[in-house]
């Protein structure tokens, strides 16, 4: 506001400075070439005297003027229109002229522009007086005048127009940024399910609709959060309860010795499963909060073969067939220890929910810029309602199997979040009591062209 | 109460009354050019500094008034060298002989320097009507002026102002 205020003054006081000048400039033209006119009539007279001068007055009595004196050299008048009955006029301008300078003089107040000019005039190459000739123009000092009120007027009506849109716009303003403002002492307060409303299509809208999208993910985060944290006391319940069970039959009832020895290795199983548990919600938690992994440019083939040694023993034990293609190898950029953490789990999996004498497929391929992990079991498959939930946390789509083999519900979800770290993708095609296969894609990562 | 403190305001203001007055009686302008050309409505290229000349004849108030100003922005309309030869009242005219360097200058500066101890004696002695002589011509008045005789600055254009609907000739 103050500098459109500043702005709009200037403007007001620049153009009616400008209008000024301008009239000043052709007032002073015309006056100053007026007064030569009549100087050069003048100084072309033989004898200049009272006489002689009002002749030439009085030939020149179309030229505009409201009072015209010619004074000798010793500002003594030769001619005055105005007939003032004086001697001497020494007026300020006269004397200047008589120091041989042409003079013109200005001057604007109450809407009436006053002009005066003086020029000396000489004879036989002396100097012999001047012409002194004022004139008082109310026309033009009412234009100016008018000019000036007019142009007051706009700069009045816009200031006020200015001052008046800044204040609402104002108000309204500071009253949708307090409403931002409300809103999110509203979400700090925990309620995620607030939305603020914005009207309009500013800035303000946009950080409004930003704002939303910020709290939506805060509920969708919270409510993740408060799932998992609800899942993983469940799943750390379940040994807990059964630890405790075993042990309160052990110092409750009578037992021999191998049923001692059988409650103590159920303990130890469901303290090793609290164990794996454990593990798993930590790798889960490294993979939601750690930093970035160093990348680095690597084969899937020997991540492949290290898993199926690993997991040999496994398969065997429930003669489960691995069977490999590795020609298509790729390289890819991935930090080696999540590329095995993925291979591992899907490949688990794979033996876990097999039929025995099953077979697990893994295969290596590529299409386009991307390269292809595939692991095909022959197990029981993944019924259509639950293909879309079975990457969720501590979801199993057959418990008891699940409970029986170890399982905790989160490799899938682990592999996951892995995947889409490192810009992959990961999807599954099942056919219940067919089996499944599981396909992760990662950006090749060529390495001649990539590095150039 | 009220009956003390009204006369006394009365008194009090009488008495910076007259201590005015006082100040005015010994305070003489005298009369000079400005330094530079000043412009506009009521303004003229003469203009006073007020001196005191109480204890001194009006002969020596001259000798003092001719030694020129003591303002910066004032300057002296007499030509250098000019000095009071004589002095005399006759009849409410102020008759002032000066020296012969009063008439060197050009005839603009000589009529200036007229009005301006014009002005002066009037304002110190009351005569309105003034004769200069020469000291080489004590007999012949050189020149003779009168308060109606000239005009300071353009009068009938500030008349004017006031009636504008007098204003061009055409």
């Amino acid at each position: 506001v103050i500098i459109t205020l500043t702005v709009l003054v200037f403007l007001n006081i620049y153009t009616s400075e400008s209008n000024k000048r301008l009239f000043y400039t052709n007032k002073e033209a015309a006056m100053i070439e007026r007064c030569r006119m009549m100087a050069s009539d003048i100084s072309a007279l033989q004898v200049i005297n009272e006489e002689s001068v009002a002749n030439v007055a009085a030939q020149l009595n179309t030229v505009r003027y409201t009072r015209l004196v010619v004074t000798d050299a010793g500002c003594e008048v030769l001619y005055d229109s105005a007939d003032a009955g004086k001697k001497l006029l020494p007026f300020p301008e006269i004397l200047h002229a008589l120091e041989k300078q042409d003079v013109f003089t200005w001057n604007y107040s109450n809407s009436i522009m006053r002009s005066c000019a003086a020029v000396p005039f000489y004879s036989y190459g002396e100097l012999a007086g001047c012409v002194y000739m004022t004139e008082f123009d109310s026309e033009q000092g009412v234009l100016i005048y008018s000019l000036q009120r007019n142009v007051l007027s706009v700069t009045l009506i816009l200031e006020l127009l200015v001052v008046v849109f800044s204040f609402f716009f104002t108000r309204r303003y500071a009253s949708r940024v307090r409403r931002l403002r409300n809103s999110m002492r509203i979400i700090r307060g925990g309620d995620y399910t607030h939305q603020v409303k914005m009207g309009g299509r500013d800035e303000l809208t946009l950080l409004g609709t930003e704002f939303n999208e910020l709290t939506e993910r805060l509920k969708t985060s919270e409510d993740k959060r408060r799932q998992f944290v609800s899942d993983a006391s469940h799943e750390l319940k379940t040994p807990l309860a059964s630890i405790k069970l075993l042990s309160d039959s052990i110092l409750q009832n009578p037992m021999d010795s191998s049923t001692i020895r059988e409650f103590v290795g159920d303990i130890g199983e469901e303290a090793e499963r609290l164990n794996r548990l454990s593990e798993k919600l930590l790798t889960l938690s490294r993979a939601d909060d750690a930093a970035q992994s160093e990348c680095e440019i690597a084969y899937i083939a020997p991540t492949v073969k290290r898993v199926i040694k690993m997991l040999q023993s496994i398969a065997s034990q429930n003669n489960i067939r691995i069977e490999t293609e590795l020609t298509q190898d790729s390289t890819i950029l991935i930090a080696p220890d999540d590329l095995y953490q993925i291979i591992f789990n899907l490949a688990e999996n794979g033996i876990k929910y097999n039929h025995p004498d099953g077979t697990l497929t893994i295969t290596l391929s590529r299409c386009d810029d991307n390269a292809i992990i595939e692991f095909t079991d022959t197990g029981m498959g993944i019924p259509a309602e639950s293909a879309e939930n079975i990457f969720e946390r501590f979801y199993r789509v057959d418990k008891a199997r699940s409970r029986k083999t170890g399982g905790s519900g989160l490799g899938l979800s682990i592999v996951r979040d892995l995947v889409l770290r490192h810009n992959g993708q990961i999807a599954v095609e099942s056919t219940p009591g067919s089996g499944s296969t599981f396909r992760v894609s990662f950006p090749v990562f060529d390495v001649e062209e990539d590095t150039q | 109460m009220k009956k003390c403190i009204i006369p006394l305001l009365v008194f009090l203001l009488l008495l910076c009354g007259c201590s005015q007055k006082a100040k005015t009686n010994t305070a003489t302008a005298f009369w000079y050019l400005r330094g530079n050309y000043q412009y506009g409505p009521e303004i003229s290229m003469f203009a006073c500094e007020y001196v005191n000349t109480d204890g001194l004849d009006t002969e020596s108030a001259l000798k003092q008034y001719l030694e020129g100003p003591a303002d910066a922005e004032l300057r002296s309309p007499f030509h250098t060298g000019t000095v009071l030869v004589g002095y005399l009242e006759e009849e409410g005219v102020a008759k002032v002989t000066l020296s012969q360097e009063f008439a060197s200058g050009n005839e603009s500066d000589t009529h200036c320097a007229a009005i301006c101890l014009a002005k002066t004696l009037n304002g110190f002695t009351g005569c309105e009507d003034l004769q200069i002589f020469l000291a080489d011509a004590p007999d012949t008045v050189f020149l003779q002026l009168t308060p109606q005789d000239f005009a300071l600055y353009d009068e009938v254009i500030t008349d004017m102002v006031e009636t504008p609907e007098n204003e061009v000739r055409p």
